[in-house]
């Protein structure tokens, strides 16, 4: 008896729209796949002119997504959440002092 | 689109001395300068008002000569017209940079803190950077900068000044409605830090096509924050209420900045009058949490951070903002005032304010 080998399963990588939070920055990020919601956010930041550090200080962030009225959890696989033209907020969580 | 540079920048630190103490690469900020040439090239209609322009960014040398000494940066667009408009900025754009930079030798004992020390700026020219593939799966997509065509004299006719303007700022126009209603949420918030985001409108006036104004409509209180004596945390929850009222009020408005209040540390921790005296707490501030806040969620020339400080029982308010890429202190005209005008001018008498200092880590 031998096993059968199953073909990898062939995605199709999505396509979504992030914005910040002035909803004055937008991008299009193409080619969205087998990656976590926290990675998809590192690949977000730079193009969206939004730090990570700012002053020493870490800024975290979280997507809402939309479509669904919920924020995201950073280890959730970005495939098998979101959908072709999603679009997506990207929240920072940060203090004044 | 991003930002181009083709020079890697290093900052020269010196003590008070003089005495060199090392050199670290760095990678400047460049957004609240793009931002800021943006801004200057729709102000100047230079280019149609949209988001996006590209913007290359090249050092100015010292004495004109060829490097390695920079004394500002220059943004350069390409205009509508085929011609390249240009935005200067100071050495002290990089001034952040080298704070942070300085920490590096605070840790290593060669700075104590609170010591002043001098920075030099170097760019040296790398090679034009190659294709990457991270840029051509992510874009920025252009949006229209929504601006009316206003006359700002009927806004000039109807408020008043607090402050002294400077040339080149976009005057700042805030509802006399939206200032009451934030003082009050600061009056009833006790001993916590409340905030609040302002919304608000740009408007290009009728008759001088190159003068920009911001006007502040209205304030939303910031919801699902966490309050708390010498912080205040915006949530994601908070942006994403703040929105969904934004778009509830249906009035053409967008984001415009922000509101927080400082309670009166010295009253709460009952300080007497001589720690008062002493205390930097006791004055008005936009510290550098506020300052890192306003970069990362407020970085443009139009976004607004309105600080209301209780001092001995009085709400004062002050307007900070960008100015060639830095916060400062800005100048504001508060619309409508009521019928008491010299009333008024005492409640909203203008504050020097410090920005950006180390209030936050002294607390």
């Amino acid at each position: 008896m031998v096993a059968t080998v199953a073909p990898p399963k062939t995605r199709s990588r999505l396509t979504i729209r992030a914005t910040d939070v002035t909803g004055q920055r937008i991008v299009r990020l193409r080619d969205v796949g087998e990656e976590t919601i926290a990675q998809l956010i590192d690949r977000l930041l730079p193009t969206m002119g939004l730090p990570a550090v700012v002053d020493g200080r870490e800024v975290s962030y979280s997507l809402r997504l939309e479509r669904q009225g919920r924020h995201l959890h950073a280890s959730e696989d970005a495939d098998s959440v979101l959908q072709d033209e999603d679009e997506v907020l990207v929240s920072p969580n940060i203090d004044a002092g | 689109m991003p930002d181009r540079t083709h020079c890697q920048f290093v900052l020269e630190i010196f003590d008070a001395n003089g005495t060199a103490l090392g050199s670290d690469p760095f990678v400047p900020d460049w957004v609240p300068a793009r931002e800021w040439a943006r801004f200057e090239a729709i102000r100047l209609q230079k280019v149609p008002p949209m988001t996006a322009t590209a913007v290359d960014f090249e050092p100015i040398w010292e004495d004109r000569a060829r490097g390695p000494y920079v004394r500002g940066i220059r943004g350069c667009i390409r205009g509508g017209d085929g011609q390249t408009f240009s935005v200067d900025f100071p050495k002290t754009y990089f001034h952040q940079d080298a704070r942070s930079a300085s920490t590096r030798y605070v840790s290593a004992g060669r700075l104590r803190d609170g010591d002043v020390f001098y920075f030099k700026v170097m760019a040296f020219a790398v090679s034009a950077p190659g294709s990457d593939t991270s840029t051509a799966t992510i874009e920025e997509i252009p949006q229209p900068v929504e601006i009316l065509d206003t006359p700002i004299a009927q806004f000039r006719a109807n408020s008043v000044a607090v402050g002294q303007s400077v040339d080149g700022d976009a005057p700042v126009f805030l509802s006399s409605e939206a200032l009451n209603q934030a003082k009050e949420m600061c009056a009833a918030a006790g001993n916590v830090e409340v905030g609040g985001i302002l919304l608000g409108r740009l408007h290009r006036d009728t008759l001088d096509r190159e003068l920009v104004f911001i006007e502040i409509t209205a304030q939303v209180p910031a919801e699902h924050t966490v309050q708390q004596f010498t912080k205040l945390t915006f949530t994601a929850e908070t942006w994403a209420a703040a929105r969904a009222a934004m778009r509830l009020r249906d009035r053409g408005e967008q984001f415009c900045g922000w509101i927080h209040l400082h309670p009166d540390f010295c009253r709460v921790r009952q300080c007497d009058a001589a720690k008062r005296a002493k205390c930097e707490l006791a004055g008005i501030f936009f510290s550098s949490a506020d300052c890192a806040l306003h970069r990362t969620v407020f970085c443009l020339p139009q976004h607004l951070g309105l600080l209301i400080s209780d001092r001995n029982g009085s709400l004062v308010p002050a307007v900070f903002g960008w100015r060639r890429g830095l916060i400062v202190q800005r100048a504001f005209h508060v619309m409508y005032m009521p019928s008491a005008t010299v009333r008024g001018r005492q409640i909203y008498g203008g504050v020097l304010a410090a920005v950006g200092g180390s209030e936050n880590g002294d607390r």
